[in-house]
């Protein structure tokens, strides 16, 4: 989990070219100045592709075309790799799909106006979209690794079909001579052609670029920075990876179609699964966090390889080096590297100007910072308490059981929170305390017992579901969107669950920055909204994960430990910050806590658990008289809790 | 095309297909041993079966490949490779065991290149010829049809694979250390145990299995550098149907896909490249950790 956490991070980093040439690393500021150059790069590549039959020899045209196809094929792919992170080893399956539709019918002459290459071509995207569709309920049965290995097996049927099925699709010797219309031949229109190819690919990468920037892609990167943390923003992750997957297919086809447009062939070997790879290597070489990255490493790839077969019989070993190299030492790719450079352009400029760009870091912790600032926390929490007896029952389960090989977990365990409470769920360790939040939460389905959510059965029911149903939780390890800013963990959180973030094209609702800004603020963070979540303090992450969970508009807040980990002072902050909030937003609090402090400061009941079952339940007082709790629980723990 | 075989037919294809799963298991349980310890997706493993294959076609002329001297062409071919792989466990794989999945498949996918290129420029593309030792040669009748000696060889060799494979891993210390790898490396480096030697160790022995199933398929003849990439994707397809990191679901899944593959050329002659994949997709649609998998990932 931990490790996992750990390559989250280090992913957030700001392009690190190599660990070892970290010092070489410009300034944030300097970065972020060159994004406007990058910018210009971009459009300066896209000009030179759009223009260049009017100054390249032919045989250069011809490459800039094989790098435009080849290219929408590895965006499309970067669609899925950088955009909700699966990696896909078989994404030139969809090539083959589009490709062979525009290809088949050529040559038979019953196939009517199946035969017609340009109208197939028209019909890629459907094909494409349809075939992910079909194929994304087998592949994304996998998660990370097992996608990537069935992608694999999915798309090398594809390719064993196309090779086996020769009366269709020609086998290894393919279908040729497929010419789509007089004036895209090859031969007498070749300028025609590459415009052709250059406007789809053009069409399709904005297409590509606007859905990336829409709410939908908010959602998948979310989803690609903390898969469990997006189920619990209320996103239902398979759909969006199917949205996805299919998306990708669709714009996969298309550069298949292209592809047999240009050539004017296709054969199986075009579509096996080192073609697949092939594309997955221009992302990385381009520098697959950018999003012309996929184009550049294609460009590159052609090009290089090209002159690499002409100039040595080794090239697949020339070029397996590079690869090599690029994945170990220069993850952000070209992109990368062009931006690396541009920043170091930036502060030599603004050096000549006399300015020193240098980061500001979030030192302070809000924490203190909230101290600091507002002093009515203090007067707050020193006024005397009252328990609140609560409403209706919001949340009630019965002889909740869930048992792992043969350990029993959770063994009958009922709990009812009453609206408008803080409900306590402490226990020895080893007492099934967090098992049970995790039934609670929709995380574990239980063995046998029911759970109610607002007189609703909810039992087994997703974690999403749930979180749509009013229920926010956060967890005992930070879980939060690491490279994602703090303002994005809050507001995708409010955009999801609604189903915002469904949409594929366009800006988020307006008015939502704000609201979500306003949350950060009321948790203390609003001078932290623009740093990513993985720079700051612990303390702050917490308070993070706290603004996350309420922003799902949550009724009933699940907390695991919301103070593990973090100090003394920064727990007090913690605490008032969620008594405060709960008051304001009229929210139920349930909560797992260790330190006795809290929960007797704040709780209004508490269930006791032990060894998997409720051991007692009732209020501060009667829990802390409570004799069995006292030596099953209380006895068993240090002095020092005890005595707390 | 054959329809309606007969019964001798499907015999033939059957002792034939256990002949296939016999070297499938060889190349799949060094790929399915390494995954399980160093959790990392070999696309060189094939690469490293192929380099076996090419080195024993060098060491059998001056060793010579008589009933005495064809284990010593295979042992040594074996170690060859399994230097190779210590090499690139040390130097290649090591620093990438905490990168993102894409630059683990990268880096081993350009292994696959890298030992292509190698393998071409020092042997050429072309195959090379078969060469049986004497005593493994000619073929054995059965319900009518010969099926070549060798081809009991492998089986057997494979199963001693298994069983040593099975002894070494339950019966001793490193092997339950090895064990103790797969289910959490972490754990294990904490008690004391050098993972990085054990990790190395792992995949030395995972190489030296593929060198020696490469070395052992120069019997059948080499159709040359490709044999890399195919016998690859068939490990895969193995040690995901069988379940990632299980051995018993190499052997069992090997036999399944070598079943597959040459019962595929008497039902549909034309699909028997797909026939295996469609394998995997069903076992996986209905069980997504594969037979013996324990984790779904």
């Amino acid at each position: 989990m931990t490790a996992i956490a750990q390559q989250l991070r280090s992913l957030s980093m700001l392009p690190a070219l190599s660990a070892g040439a970290r010092r070489l690393q410009a300034s944030r500021q300097a970065y972020t100045e060159a994004n406007r150059g990058l910018w210009i790069v971009g459009f300066g590549l896209i000009a030179l592709m759009g223009l260049m039959p009017f100054f390249a020899p032919s045989s250069h045209i011809l490459k800039g075309q094989q790098a435009l196809y080849f290219g929408l094929l590895a965006l499309s792919l970067n669609l899925l790799v950088n955009m909700i992170g699966l990696i896909s080893f078989g994404h030139a399956m969809f090539f083959g799909f589009g490709g062979y539709l525009v290809a088949v019918g050529f040559a038979k002459e019953a196939w009517g106006p199946f035969g017609d290459p340009l109208l197939m071509f028209a019909f890629t995207p459907l094909i494409g979209a349809v075939s992910a569709f079909v194929i994304g309920f087998v592949v994304l049965r996998g998660r990370e690794l097992y996608f990537g290995l069935l992608t694999l097996g999915m798309g090398q049927l594809i390719w064993a079909a196309a090779h086996g099925w020769q009366s269709l699709t020609g086998g290894t010797n393919g279908t040729t001579g497929v010419f789509a219309a007089d004036w895209l031949s090859p031969f007498e229109h070749a300028n025609n052609l590459y415009w052709f190819v250059f406007l789809c690919v053009l069409v399709c990468t904005a297409l590509i670029w606007v859905i990336m920037r829409s709410p939908f892609g908010d959602a998948c990167r979310a989803i690609r920075e903390n898969r469990r943390r997006a189920e619990f923003a209320g996103i239902w992750v398979k759909r969006y990876e199917m949205t996805a997957f299919v998306i990708a297919g669709t714009f996969g086809a298309v550069a298949g179609g292209l592809a047999v447009i240009s050539e004017t062939q296709i054969a199986s070997g075009q579509i096996d699964w080192q073609r697949s790879a092939f594309a997955l290597i221009m992302c990385l070489i381009g520098g697959y966090r950018y999003f012309l990255g996929p184009f550049a490493g294609a460009i590159f790839f052609i090009w290089v390889r090209d002159w690499l077969t002409k100039e040595t019989t080794l090239w697949d070993t020339v070029f397996g080096i590079i690869v090599l190299c690029v994945a170990l030492f220069f993850v952000a790719g070209l992109s990368g590297t062009i931006h690396w450079a541009l920043a170091w352009l930036v502060t030599g400029i603004k050096r000549l100007r006399g300015i020193r760009l240098v980061d500001e870091a979030p030192e302070l912790s809000a924490a203190e910072h909230e101290a600091v600032h507002l002093p009515s926390l203090a007067s707050e929490a020193a006024e005397p308490r009252e328990l609140r007896t609560g409403g209706e029952p919001v949340l009630v389960a019965r002889n909740l059981t869930k048992s792992f090989g043969g350990l029993v977990a959770v063994n009958g365990a009922s709990i009812e929170v009453r609206q408008g409470t803080m409900h306590a769920i402490i226990g020895p360790n080893g007492a099934g305390k967090t098992t049970f939040f995790n039934l609670l939460t929709g995380l574990y389905k239980p063995d046998s017992g029911t759970i109610h959510l607002e007189g609703a059965d909810v039992t087994g029911v997703a974690p999403w579901r749930l979180v749509k149903r009013g229920l926010g939780r956060s967890f005992q390890q930070t879980n939060l969107f690491w490279s994602l800013t703090a303002l994005d963990n809050v507001l995708i959180s409010e955009a999801a669950v609604d189903d915002q973030t469904l949409r594929i094209v366009g800006k988020h609702r307006p008015g939502l920055r704000e609201r979500s800004h306003q949350l950060l603020d009321r948790v203390g963070l609003g001078s932290f909204a623009g740093f990513s979540a993985s720079e700051l303090s612990h303390g702050d992450q917490r308070s993070l994960e706290i603004a996350s969970a309420i922003a799902v508009n949550s009724r009933i807040l699940l907390l695991d430990e919301p103070t593990a980990g973090i100090s003394p002072s920064e727990t007090r902050t913690a605490v008032e910050l969620i008594r405060r909030i709960a008051r304001e937003r009229d929210l139920t609090v349930v909560f797992v806590e260790h330190d006795m402090e809290v929960v007797f400061g704040i709780a209004d009941r508490i269930t006791v658990l032990a060894r998997g079952s409720v051991l007692a339940e009732g209020t501060p007082a009667e829990i802390r008289a409570n004799p069995e709790v006292q030596k099953a629980y209380l006895g068993e723990t240090t002095d020092e809790e005890a005595g707390a | 095309m054959i329809v309606g075989a007969s019964a001798s037919q499907y015999v033939v294809q059957i002792v034939t297909g256990l002949g296939s799963a016999a070297v499938l298991f060889l190349i799949s349980s060094g790929l399915t041993l390494t995954f399980g310890a160093l959790r990392i997706v070999n696309f060189a493993h094939g690469s490293l079966y192929m380099l076996g294959a090419y080195l024993a076609v060098s060491l059998r002329e001056p060793i010579g490949f008589s009933n005495g001297t064809f284990w010593i062409v295979l042992i040594l071919a074996g170690l060859g490779v399994a230097l190779a792989g210590v090499v690139l466990e040390v130097f290649f794989f090591r620093p990438i065991y905490r990168r993102p999945l894409l630059t683990q498949l990268l880096v081993t996918f350009s292994f696959v290149l890298i030992l292509a290129g190698i393998v071409r420029s020092i042997w050429g593309a072309e195959g090379e010829s078969t060469s049986v030792p004497p005593f493994l040669g000619g073929g054995v009748k059965i319900a009518g049809g010969s099926i070549p000696t060798y081809q009991f060889f492998f089986m057997g060799l494979s199963v001693a694979v298994a069983v040593g494979l099975y002894l070494f891993l339950y019966r001793t210390g490193i092997g339950r250390m090895v064990r103790a790898a797969v289910s959490d490396p972490e754990l294990l480096g904490l008690s004391g145990v050098n993972v990085r030697i054990l990790f190395t160790g792992v995949f030395a022995v995972g190489a030296f299995l593929a060198g020696l199933a490469g070395a052992a398929v120069t019997m059948q003849g080499l159709s040359g550098p490709d044999i890399a990439v195919r016998a690859v994707i068939l490990a895969f397809v193995v040690i995901v149907i069988g379940g990632l990191g299980s051995l018993i679901g190499a052997f069992v899944a090997s036999i399944l896909v070598g079943l597959a593959q040459d019962l595929g050329i008497i039902w549909v002659p034309e699909a028997t490249l797909a026939i295996v994949f469609v394998v995997l997709v069903v076992v996986l649609a209905i069980r997504p950790q594969g037979l013996f998998g324990s984790r779904v990932a």
